[in-house]
């Protein structure tokens, strides 16, 4: 039997339901009937913008534009462990290059792939242009808007008339004056349409017409400042939102400023500060461990992401980077019981399985490996992740000696991904083995001149050149590997040699 | 993402396309059945009411009809079910229904069949309130304090609540600001309803300011002014969430204190109900649905929480305690006692899955799917190893990531200069005293043997001598075509060139993007440097060539410069070089000698040498296989360091002048820096003769340049 409803109350239903599309295709409906039905317009608007939202914490790509055309850098030169842009400004406990391999601006690779993992800010625009992905995730946005904009076509389609709320024709004032109104059209128009000036706009409307005393206003105007750069006054705004109400999110916006402005001390205060009011909000515990892997304090990032685990032991973040740091710090059996964890919870990806099959080798589990690594190449999406299965595949048959079969590997790794430095830098291993000097040293020069913060193309290059004789480039070579890592002994050790050679000269 | 699944302990599917939300389900013991245990009453959207009393799982065929108490069609959409004291006069429960413009309350009971399963179950009208406005969902509690009974309050689509006591409507009021309708609970301890409204704020209202306000109906246009009968209606407090809440809740845990739970669609509050925050949390998924209860520890409370990934969460205040998978996304979430087990929860999903269920270490159903791995037939395999063995061996043979460099070249570059002079000459410097400077035309031409790109082409060439052109950037070539480029060569300068040799780079690459470079040579004519001219008799300088061949007639070597001699046996030339000196070749008769003689020693370098190149190309042409130059004599040593000498002396009074220009520049820059201050200063301040110092420097530094030039 058919019993017919209100529509609107339909509407409001499918909404509260998630059920967006068949939401905003019913009020569609009404408004084409009433074009003047406020509630089906807001409830449009809420749906629309629904479709579309992201969090927008975790939107945080520096694109190119912003890490060049950065102003607001303070000290050039900051004191070991204030700077998050420093690379080796390590505390001590973490691990180096040799045992954990970095990404270019000198961070350990993190066991958790997000957005801001990406975020090392190159020094030049030449170095920014060709960045190596090292963490297949290194390389640098040409510009931040990209994603943004992509975002605000995708609306187009399913409006094939046009946007729903034409923006030039809105008018703020108006709107800012009624609360009912105002934040859902807010929220449409920095999500949705991603107008932040508008946007803005709007926010200082309404903020004025609250009196300065909506935290949530201000919160929203802080938003925009950040998309628009000026961290300054993004920080003021979140500050002043603070005061009027504790909520986990401006703890979270305030910190992404200050990590913006590269002060990563005082994001951990606020972050402290905010777990004083929060206790054990996983969010802000996360961030703590963000800023400490960040900073190569692995030990603390992992005590931090034990607590998350304390709180939430379905913490696929926090799973993934304790067992990444287990699997570094030479304990691959622990790392293995995480990451099985991580399968057992539904985590089923190629980088699980790639993980789970070094781990497993690692382990000396050998049966587990190989099937391990078929899986992970039945689940590859992208041929980076493909090259990265076969990386690791020639990691292995080195270690089992199948030196032709490890040969292949990387030439496949290669042939997947035409710039993965470290498969270029151990093709060149095995191509010296075989003595084909010329090829081992064309390898070396791509694999360094492709990823320049790895010091073994350089220190490869540099005992290569040793051994034929060309000291003066065996020495850059051994200067630059040492520039990369300068705890590297054996790179001391050939230095010392050269010098005291030249020295004879 | 979870490790366990929830446990399942009773499940049902209702119906076929009906649907269900939030307020669909509810619990309670409806019957009045005095055995405190609960009954799961559902409403769907389609108008069917079901009321359950689950068992344990005996059959799978019985257990939902044996389960199913009741089952009726009702006329209208049911949007919410309540079970609650809503009867005056009568302490049983009843069951109020809520359709979108009708209040219904039923009273259920069941008498005792005589055969196994024949309990009969019956569906009475006790009074029903036809709406005037769409409703949109209710809530029920002891308004005003009264005890022993429940009142509805509706809230309808509009924005209005309208109170019911009992069987009697009682006043309706419109909410401030309203434009969407919110989730709506009455706190019993504080005597308020809280509803999040559009403005995205909790607001809570007094039951009494809600008696006390405008009347409802009175005011029907809302641009009158408002009746002096009421008070404006305004919230008691209001909080400001900042985003849409999916539910609210008000358990009654104690009777000291009672918290607000709102479920918002990005995080979870726990409020007061004096509007102070207690705790609050960041949820990083989208929830559905949620059910605070008592916890078994003082001062927590616990929570179920029903996410869009599927998840049954429970968390204590903010700790995660359990996670469990559930086999739909629930729309409404109780917790129930039954006479076999007690705190079951139930879960509706939106297509009317319920299902009673219980936390449990069954893990969960996630397995992985199988990788289509082959029976391996050994034998099969090792064939195929071997042929791809193969494959690879010839692959890594004939082509492998850097390429081999070939034997052949993938292009060829020939040059061809000239043998005559251009004319009209194309050199910069038309004449040198009097000596017109003639340019010769030097062809190239580019053959390709496979597809090249983005080549380039360059001419070194050492100066005085110049060309027209120095860069060609040719267009892309397909295999076999050829390019031909021209360009003049001729002398830029007034000095004697030392060199007549060029040479021309080509850079281009391969169609794999495979950068190559080739390199190849070319001489230019020694008339591009030198005009004939009658010979000289006594010169300073003079270098004897010995050879062991009968001397050659001068003119057939140096065929061009024969036109103007006068000689015509050919046993002298002369050389005017356009720079100034003048250098005789004389052949002697009789000896296989020839002097090369002229007042400036640098000068006879350049035609000595083609003098033996030329003597070598003559000799090879005639087949003698075992010609010989030679000098005899001291070398003219210190005529050669003289012009050593020379030339150092050059160098260094170059480099003084230099450094004595660069040292002006700075001092010129610095006066303009102590200038430019002065006159950007706001109080004028005398120039102390600055400007002279100027002048001076910058005559200086111009007499510097021209010295240096």
């Amino acid at each position: 039997m058919e019993v017919t409803m209100d529509p609107l109350f339909l509407a409001w239903s499918y909404f509260r339901r998630r059920k967006l599309q068949q939401c905003s295709d019913i009020c569609t409906k009404i408004l084409q009937d009433n074009p003047y039905d406020q509630a089906a317009w807001s409830l449009k608007t809420r749906a629309l913008t629904e479709m579309v939202y992201i969090d927008e914490i975790e939107v945080d790509q520096e694109g190119i534009a912003e890490m060049m055309l950065d102003e607001s850098s303070i000290a050039q030169v900051a004191r070991p462990g204030t700077s998050l842009r420093l690379p080796g400004t390590s505390q001590g406990g973490g691990a180096t290059p040799a045992v954990r391999p970095m990404t270019q601006s000198g961070r350990p690779i993190t066991g958790f792939v997000r957005p801001s993992t990406q975020s090392g800010r190159p020094g030049t625009m030449e170095q920014a242009i060709k960045t190596p992905r090292t963490a297949s995730t290194a390389r640098p946005v040409t510009s931040a808007s990209g994603r943004f904009i992509r975002l605000g076509t995708a609306s187009m389609l399913t409006n094939p008339e046009g946007p729903f709320i034409n923006l030039s024709r809105l008018n703020l004032a108006k709107y800012s004056q009624k609360p009912n109104l105002s934040r859902t059209l807010f929220e449409y128009i920095f999500h949705h349409e991603n107008d932040v000036k508008n946007a803005l706009d709007l926010a200082a409307q309404a903020t004025e017409h609250a009196q300065f005393k909506d935290w949530w206003w201000k919160v929203q105007l802080g938003k925009c400042y950040y998309r628009l750069g000026l961290y300054r006054e993004a920080e003021k705004q979140f500050r002043s939102a603070l005061n009027h109400q504790e909520v986990v999110d401006t703890y979270l916006y305030l910190a992404k400023v200050y990590l913006r402005l590269d002060q990563p001390i005082t994001a951990l205060n606020l972050f402290k500060q905010g777990l004083d009011h929060f206790p054990g909000e996983v969010t802000l515990q996360t961030g703590i461990a963000r800023i400490h892997e960040e900073m190569n304090n692995i030990s603390s990032a992992t005590e931090y992401y034990k607590d998350v685990l304390k709180q939430d032991n379905t913490h696929v973040e926090a799973i993934a980077c304790i067992g990444s740091n287990h699997f570094y710090t030479d304990q691959p059996e622990i790392a293995l019981r995480f990451y099985r964890r991580l399968l057992q919870m539904g985590v089923y990806n190629c980088q699980l399985y790639n993980n789970l099959g070094l781990c497993c080798f690692y382990a000396q589990q050998y049966d587990m490996t190989l099937s391990s690594f078929e899986r992970a190449l039945a689940l590859v999406a992208n041929d980076e992740e493909q090259a990265d299965v076969w990386y690791n595949l020639g990691h292995v048959t080195v270690g089992i000696g199948d030196l032709t079969l490890a040969h292949q590997c990387f030439k496949l790794a290669l042939a997947f991904n035409n710039d993965h430095a470290e498969a270029y830098n151990n093709l060149a291993v095995l191509e010296l083995r075989k003595g084909r000097i010329e090829q081992s040293k064309a390898f070396l020069q791509t694999a360094a001149s492709l990823a320049p913060h790895m010091y073994e193309p350089h220190f490869n290059l540099s005992i290569l050149s040793e051994k034929i004789g060309d000291l003066q480039s065996s020495f850059t070579a051994a200067q630059k590997s040492e520039d990369s890592f300068p705890e590297h002994v054996d790179t001391q050790q050939l230095l010392k040699q050269l010098q005291q050679h030249f020295a004879v000269l | 993402m979870s490790l366990f699944k929830a446990r399942d302990w009773w499940s049902a599917t209702l119906g076929e396309g009906e649907e269900f939300d939030q307020g669909c389900l509810c619990v309670g013991d409806v019957d009045n059945s005095g055995t405190e245990h609960d009954k799961v009453v559902v409403g769907s959207y389609m108008g069917m009411l079901r009321i359950f009393s689950p068992h344990a799982n005996k059959t799978s065929e019985g257990a939902l009809v044996e389960a199913l108490l009741l089952e009726v069609q009702l006329q209208n959409a049911i949007i919410q079910v309540e079970v609650g004291k809503f009867v005056s006069c009568s302490d049983l429960l009843h069951l109020a229904v809520l359709h979108p413009r009708k209040l219904s309350v039923f009273s259920v009971s069941g008498t005792a069949g005589n055969v196994e399963h024949g309990d009969q179950y019956q569906l009475k009208l006790v009074y029903e309130h036809n709406l005037q406005r769409t409703a949109c969902n209710m809530t029920y509690g002891t308004f005003g304090g009264v005890t022993g009974h429940h009142s509805l309050c509706i809230q309808s689509m509009d924005g209005m609540l309208m109170f019911f006591e009992q069987d009697s409507y009682t006043f309706g009021r419109f909410l401030p600001g309203f434009l969407i309708p919110g989730p709506l609970v009455y706190n019993s301890r504080t005597d308020s309803f809280l509803t999040v409204s559009s403005a995205r704020q909790l607001e809570s209202y007094k039951y009494e300011t809600l008696a006390v306000a405008t009347e409802a109906e009175s005011r029907q246009d809302p641009d009158l002014p408002l009746k002096t009968g009421g008070k404006r209606l305004t919230p008691d407090w209001t909080f400001v969430l900042g985003e849409q809440a999916l539910d609210l809740c008000v358990p009654s845990l104690s009777h000291y204190s009672s918290f607000i739970f709102i479920l918002g669609e990005r995080n979870l509050y726990c409020l007061r109900d004096s509007g102070q925050i207690r705790f609050m949390k960041k949820l990083e998924f989208n929830p559905s649905s949620f059910l605070p209860y008592a916890s078994v520890t003082d001062g927590t409370t616990n929570l179920l929480l029903g996410n869009h990934t599927n998840m049954l969460l429970v968390y204590q205040d903010v700790t995660l305690k359990w996670a469990a998978q559930l086999p739909f996304v629930p729309v409404s979430i109780r917790v129930a006692n039954f006479p076999e087990i007690k705190g079951v929860v139930i879960s509706l999903s939106s297509d009317g899955h319920l299902l009673c269920s219980y936390m449990g270490t069954d893990p969960s159903f996630f397995s992985t799917p199988k990788v289509d791995a082959r029976e391996a037939d050994y034998e099969q395999v090792d064939a195929e190893m071997k042929t791809l063995q193969k494959f690879i061996r010839e692959a890594t043979r004939t082509q492998d990531i850097l390429a081999k460099t070939d034997a052949e070249e993938d292009l060829i570059v020939t040059v061809a200069v000239s043998s005559s002079m251009d004319s009209p000459s194309q050199a910069l410097i038309q004449d040198i005293d009097g000596l017109t400077v003639p340019s010769v035309t030097v062809q190239l031409k580019v053959k390709a043997r496979c597809v090249v790109q983005s080549s380039k082409m360059t001419v070194g060439i050492q100066p005085p001598l110049a060309v027209t052109q120095e860069t060609f950037v040719l267009e892309p070539m397909g295999a076999g075509s050829s390019t031909v480029v021209a360009f003049s060569a001729f002398l830029n300068g007034r000095y004697p060139a030392a060199d007549l040799t060029g040479d021309i780079t080509v850079s281009f690459s391969l169609p794999t993007g495979v950068p190559r470079v080739l390199q190849s040579k070319f001489s230019l004519p020694l008339a591009l440097v030198c005009v004939p001219t009658s010979p000289a008799k006594t010169t300073k300088f003079k270098i004897t060539v010995d050879t062991n061949q009968p001397p050659v007639n001068l003119n057939s070597i140096f065929p061009e410069f024969s036109a103007k001699s006068e000689d015509k046996d050919g046993n002298s030339l002369a050389f005017q070089f356009l720079s100034g000196a003048k250098v005789t070749v004389v052949a002697s008769k009789t000896s296989q000698r020839y002097r090369i003689q002229s007042d400036c020693f640098e000068d006879m370098w350049l035609v000595l040498k083609e003098l033996v190149q030329r003597f070598d190309k003559h000799f090879s042409k005639l087949g003698v296989k075992d010609f010989k130059k030679s000098f005899s004599g001291p070398l003219p040593m210190q005529e050669y360091f003289l012009s050593v000498d020379h030339h150092f002396q050059l160098r260094v009074s170059a480099q003084q002048y230099q450094d004595l220009l660069s040292e002006r520049a700075v001092q010129f820059r610095a006066i303009q820096r102590r200038l430019l201050t002065r006159f950007k200063d706001k109080t004028p301040a005398p120039l102390q003769n600055l400007d002279t110092l100027l002048d001076a420097t910058y005559s200086q530094v111009r007499h510097n340049s021209h010295s240096s030039a």
